[in-house]
């Protein structure tokens, strides 16, 4: 079976790094490796070195045994791979590229590459190809929204829904009068004509009948989704650096993500920590230090009192300290050490 | 004129800090500040220990605090679409058989049709804030928003200058093009690019930036959070090989700081922060007050 790996985190704590330096380690121990990154930032391509590509999958390094590909979600190409994948001709296709709706959906919104991505994952899931997939998840308030897409996903496509919006915005509504509309339907759709002209809803409805057929399929990948989650075979990676803001929600959010139905394993990696001996070893290097380090080493000492301490009870299977390294010329070399020293810590004995 | 200053950059820079932090030395000054968390990512539980509750202001230290939704912000726009005036609105709520707007948000079909239509939440989000720099009353003298970080928040943008493609009723889309124009007005509307100084946090940044510009808000300022000591650990055979990893990455920043000292020259103002360590809300505020 197919194992994800999680990494979650704040923003700029090192996600796609320690992502990219994990599957890495991977592929050194002879597995089918796929990484991916939800953030539409480009450090991962940078990171491993390879150029993007108009493929959906591009291979990174591959051996006798082993493999490591890197996925690309674009939205162009995701909707592109969905539309053929469940709808059967290319007239369809080519009718719903062409709303006007759809060339909007396509580029300017924020929040499609999630359920892209979902959609994506089960479809890999099921081919069994890789033996794991190693998943840079979006800062941490999105996602949340990236776990809960799924859930809003099938819940959008749910039959009921469906009929719902069908009503709200059926040409009918606009024609034939509303007598035979239930008043909540009539009210909302009275509210959003008012707020936004009637043309768009009735441009709305009509992309919601092309994409009618895409359905069903979506909302079983979407449950197959939240299955897959549910398993505890999943490892989830909780990054964090050391900040104190960080810390707090860390933990709110590790709570969180348990709340939302996640089973696997949970691991703290406090990322870029000051190395111990370097801040035990302060005072005896007072006068060789400059204030300004000195003073920033005693904080960094009583922020690992109390990350040591806040940390004790928390749910985590292991709590990692990967220390600092430099960022510049972060090479392949230097990734693979990293990644080595995160699959140590977490799972040697 | 009321100045809405938007802070981001890639995730984990320091915007929320930044943003509350300056909001709270406008504050000390005696200005009327708000602080907007963009879109209730429940940062003020950390920066404040407050829970806000959406679209709905709080006083903290002499500021006023917002966490806002993308729903709440949409039935704040209703209430002005639906009439100017009590009666107008009165007229429309009645023709459909509704006592008040408050009715109006328990419906379930409207509910979804907010959560699920394209862009509607950025035009939302950023239409609430452009309506709190244009009060008459009560004016800000300042909005901090701590904005997402750079390619959601570009994307948010990108939403709103498009939207009004999408929605074709002509009130909705007048609005935008005069929300667009305070947008663009360095007067009314500046971008604070918070960084780090590492390689590709700046290269980032340079991005941001020129897609910000490209979108015709040119009016950017730069804060270079943690920024390498001048007075580092010098390279010193005496100290043991723990410092030597710290000082060679003080080293690199200076490196990277030098190359990019061109593209820090092309902004209004570079503020720079030095790298104290773990920090909070307070120990920022004191340290940027002394630093001032």
């Amino acid at each position: 079976m197919t194992k994800l790996s999680f990494f979650l985190g704040s923003g700029g704590v090192g996600k796609t790094t320690l992502s990219a330096a994990y599957a890495l380690q991977l592929f050194q121990l002879n597995k089918k490796v796929l990484v991916l990154t939800v953030d539409p930032a480009r450090r991962l391509a940078e990171l491993l070195k390879i150029q993007k590509s108009s493929e959906f999958v591009s291979t990174v390094q591959e051996s006798e045994d082993a493999l490591l590909d890197i996925l690309w979600i674009d939205k162009k190409n995701a909707f592109q791979q969905i539309l053929q994948k469940y709808l059967d001709s290319e007239d369809k296709i080519e009718e719903i590229k062409e709303h006007r709706i759809f060339s909007f959906l396509e580029n300017e919104l924020s929040g499609v590459e999630d359920y892209l991505t979902i959609q994506l994952l089960v479809q890999l899931f099921k081919e069994k190809k890789y033996d794991h997939i190693v998943i840079d998840t979006p800062p941490a308030q999105q996602s949340v929204h990236f776990f809960q897409s799924a859930k809003r996903l099938a819940e959008f496509f749910s039959q009921k829904n469906f009929e719902f919006l069908e009503k709200i915005f059926s040409k009918s509504t606009f024609q034939r009068g509303v007598s035979f509309l239930s008043k909540n339907i009539f009210n909302a759709n009275s509210i959003l004509k008012k707020a936004f002209g009637a043309n768009l809803l009735t441009e709305l409805f009509e992309f919601l009948l092309l994409l009618k057929p895409l359905a069903h399929h979506l909302k079983l990948s979407s449950e197959h989704f939240q299955e897959i989650l549910s398993e505890e075979n999943h490892d989830f990676f909780f990054v964090l650096s050391e900040e104190y803001t960080q810390l707090k929600s860390v933990k709110e959010y590790c709570h969180h993500m348990q709340e939302e139905g996640l089973r696997g394993s949970q691991y703290c990696l406090l990322n870029r920590s000051t190395s111990k001996s370097s801040f035990q070893s302060i005072h005896d290097f007072k006068g060789v230090l400059s204030s300004e380090s000195f003073r920033k080493l005693n904080a960094v000492k009583s922020f690992h009192a109390y990350f040591d301490e806040s940390i004790q009870n928390s749910s985590f299977e292991r709590v990692v300290k990967l220390e600092k390294y430099p960022e510049k010329d972060l090479n392949k070399e230097k990734l693979i050490e990293l990644g080595r020293k995160t699959y140590c810590g977490i799972f040697s004995e | 004129m009321s100045k809405i200053l938007f802070f981001t950059g890639k995730g984990g820079v320091g915007k929320s800090l930044f943003s509350a932090s300056q909001a709270l030395q406008f504050a000390s000054q005696g200005k009327r500040v708000l602080w907007v968390d963009f879109e209730n990512s429940g940062v003020s539980t950390e920066l404040f220990q407050r829970d806000l509750l959406k679209n709905t202001p709080e006083k903290f230290n002499g500021l006023s605090l917002i966490s806002l939704g993308g729903r709440e912000s949409f039935y704040e726009y209703l209430e002005t679409v639906l009439g100017v005036d009590d009666e107008s609105q009165k007229s429309f709520l009645s023709s459909i058989k509704l006592k008040s707007v408050d009715t109006l948000k328990k419906i379930k079909s409207l509910q979804s049709f907010i959560d699920l239509c394209p862009g509607l939440k950025s035009i939302m989000l950023i239409g609430k804030i452009i309506k709190e720099q244009q009060r008459q009353k009560n004016a800000w003298d300042y909005i901090c928003v701590d904005a997402p970080a750079t390619g959601h928040f570009l994307d948010h943008l990108k939403s709103f200058l498009n939207s009004q493609k999408l929605f074709t009723s002509e009130s909705l889309s007048k609005k935008i093009t005069a929300y667009r124009k305070v947008l663009e007005n360095p007067e009314s509307c500046e971008f604070q690019l918070v960084t780090l100084p590492y390689d590709f946090v700046l290269h980032e940044t340079q991005l941001l930036s020129r897609e910000l510009t490209s979108l015709g808000f040119s009016q950017q300022h730069l804060i270079l959070n943690k920024s390498p000591m001048n007075r580092i650990v010098q390279k010193d055979q005496t100290l043991p090989a723990c410092f030597q990893v710290e000082n060679l990455i003080n080293q690199q920043q200076q490196e990277s700081c030098s190359e990019f000292k061109a593209f820090f020259e092309s902004f209004l103002s570079l503020k720079k922060m030095v790298d104290f360590g773990p920090m909070n809300l307070f120990s920022l505020t004191k340290l940027m007050e002394n630093e001032l």
